[in-house]
């Protein structure tokens, strides 16, 4: 799966593409284990994502109880509908942090 | 109307079936906004399947039925592996509690109750068929 990274007032952005189904997400999961190791705190964008399903879910939450561990913040943004619908039933948007954009996230995880 | 498709028993199978099952709706003339409800409870379920049911070496295939009619969508998926069945040997999906607590697990069955209108599942002389409805589609 591709994935794109920027820098935003040193807070890394990762924004993920395409499908994020039990094909990719143990591939995506590596890599964001790879880039916690580095970052504390990460941002993820969801405007290039067309697709979750429960394993994207899990590589979500996972992230979140490490980073939590790890005492840093982690905001997702930009998840339009369906997606939003998908994390809404799961009710994974009571206990994610989740911002419009990706400058707002970045805002929050300096705040 | 109706299609069946059948796919083997791999993950790398989901996206194409995704892409089969989006074009039958379009055909079909079911609204997009249903299309990801229906390709993420074919997905969850699949992904269960291949993952669990099938502990041989053998080579084994999963029948998927896609039927359009005026009362709705009937989507049927038929295999040969291990029997499990969603209303009753799936953990209820826990949806709360905060981030250190949460498990994921459940989530596809969750899905399934939530999007689909009726959920019927049957087996028998080793073979399984899960019949899900959605109505209007």
């Amino acid at each position: 799966m591709q994935v794109n990274e920027e820098t935003i007032d040193g807070v890394l952005v990762v924004s993920p593409a395409g499908r994020l189904d039990s094909n990719t997400s143990p591939e995506f999961e590596a890599h964001l284990f790879q880039r916690m190791e580095e970052h504390p705190s990460l941002v993820i964008r969801f405007g290039d994502v067309d697709y979750i399903s429960s394993a994207g879910l899990r590589v979500m939450l996972m992230t979140a109880k490490k980073i939590k561990q790890n005492g840093g913040r982690l905001v997702l943004c930009e998840i339009g509908d369906p997606i939003r619908e998908v994390f809404e039933i799961s009710g994974f948007l009571t206990i994610l942090e989740v911002c419009d954009d990706p400058r707002g996230a970045v805002e929050r995880v300096n705040a | 109307m109706q299609r069946a498709f059948r796919i083997r028993t791999e993950l790398r199978e989901i996206p194409h079936l995704a892409e089969q099952v989006e074009a039958f709706c379009e055909e079909a003339g079911i609204s997009m906004s249903s299309v990801y409800p229906i390709n993420l409870v074919l997905d969850e379920w699949l992904t269960n399947l291949i993952t669990y049911a099938f502990d041989d070496e053998a080579e084994h295939t999963i029948e998927v039925n896609l039927c359009k009619a005026d009362d709705g969508l009937t989507i049927t998926v038929t295999d040969d592996g291990q029997a499990f069945n969603p209303l009753t040997d799936a953990p209820e999906a826990q949806l709360d509690g905060d981030i250190e607590s949460r498990q994921v697990g459940g989530l596809g069955i969750h899905f399934m109750k939530t999007l689909m209108d009726e959920i019927d599942y049957h087996s028998a002389d080793g073979v399984n068929r899960l019949t899900l409805r959605k109505q209007p589609v």
